[in-house]
């Protein structure tokens, strides 16, 4: 009788003992375990973003320094043409290579444009194509003088280029030529 | 003990809550912001390429100086009858330049190839043009009645900036 109590009473604490390690183990899954996973996941994200942010500012640093080069870039492209007249490279082209050419000697060129279009690598930019006739009345004196200026007109319109000449002679009267001058100038 | 080391970790993983939201919204709002910038990155970058495209394009140079030094080379007994000029297709540096002209005198052929030699040193005086070459491309003996019937000789002379350039003929 005795005995069978005895062991009733151990039963009893070997299933409390049971029951409080399951209760301990249940409060372990259910509420440390999960705590610690959002405190390693939260973390691991604390640093991902923390990377990413320190990333940002450097590419906002850059972005900064870009738009301060951008701006002495554009003073530049707009001191770049500040001698030249404001209107259309149609208007005042011409009217440059007749000064040009008269300040030589050589008088009455004939210009005429041939194409024009956008530059790839020089955004705003166009090149303009043309045609320079000039009358040689007096071939064997007016030459040098001709070959002088073709000379200068690049050194004194910057950005132009006399891409090909010849000397034509004029069928009709042979002490007079015609020097052809293909020129192309880049304009805003 | 056991109960403060949970409390611990609950209010560590709450700050940790606390401190990824507020960096989130940092994040949202600063990579927006910076998406913008960078979309208008490209743009930029284009124009800031443009002064030293421009200063190139300033810089290059042909062969039109070399026009004046053939003014300058010709003497009284050499007389230009034309002149040819033209780049190189593709934009390179090549280019040539030929000249008709016609020397006289007994010495015509001799004029005519002093006049070569003069012009050959003056264009390798230039700037970027010491490799230049002045070469005959023709030289014969003719009568020339611009110069009174005398004798002479008449030639064409190739002009390129380097042995190495090879255009097609004019």
């Amino acid at each position: 009788m005795h005995l069978t109590s005895q062991n009733s009473t151990n039963w009893t604490w070997l299933l409390a003992g049971g029951l409080v390690c399951a209760a301990g183990w249940l409060f372990y899954t259910e509420s440390i375990v999960p705590l610690q996973k959002r405190e390693i996941a939260e973390q691991s994200r604390i640093t991902e973003l923390s990377e990413k942010l320190a990333e940002a500012g450097q590419g906002m640093r850059r972005v900064r320094e870009l738009e301060a080069s951008f701006t002495a870039a554009q003073e530049k492209i707009d001191r770049w043409d500040a001698n030249r007249p404001a209107d259309s490279t149609m208007l005042w082209f011409p009217e440059r290579v007749k000064q040009h050419f008269s300040r030589c000697g050589v008088v009455a060129p004939v210009t005429r444009l041939n194409s024009a279009h956008q530059e790839d690598t020089l955004p705003g930019f166009e090149r303009s194509y043309w045609a320079v006739e000039l009358p040689l009345r007096d071939y064997s004196t007016a030459l040098n003088n001709l070959l002088v200026a073709v000379s200068q007109f690049e050194k004194s319109e910057p950005h132009t280029r006399v891409l090909d000449f010849a000397i034509l002679q004029d069928a009709e009267n042979p002490g007079a030529r015609t020097a052809m001058l293909n020129v192309s100038t880049l304009a805003r | 003990m056991s109960g403060a080391w949970f409390f611990d970790l609950r209010e560590r993983a709450a700050l940790a809550t606390e401190a990824r939201v507020v960096l989130e919204a940092e994040w949202c709002a600063l990579s927006t912001e910076l998406a913008v910038l960078e979309s208008a990155q490209v743009p930029l970058k284009a124009v800031l390429d443009v002064p030293s495209r421009l200063a190139t394009d300033r810089d290059a140079s042909g062969w039109a100086p070399v026009l004046r030094e053939i003014a300058s080379a010709a003497e009284s007994h050499v007389r230009i009858e034309n002149i040819r000029a033209r780049e190189a297709m593709g934009g390179s540096d090549g280019w040539e330049i030929v000249i008709d002209g016609v020397a006289r005198g007994k010495q015509s052929r001799a004029s005519a190839d002093q006049f070569r030699h003069v012009l050959e040193a003056r264009i390798q005086g230039q700037p970027g043009l010491h490799a230049a070459t002045v070469s005959f491309r023709r030289l014969e003996d003719s009568l020339d009645s611009n110069f009174g019937g005398g004798e002479g000789a008449s030639f064409t002379l190739i002009v390129r900036p380097a042995k190495t350039i090879n255009i097609s003929t004019l």
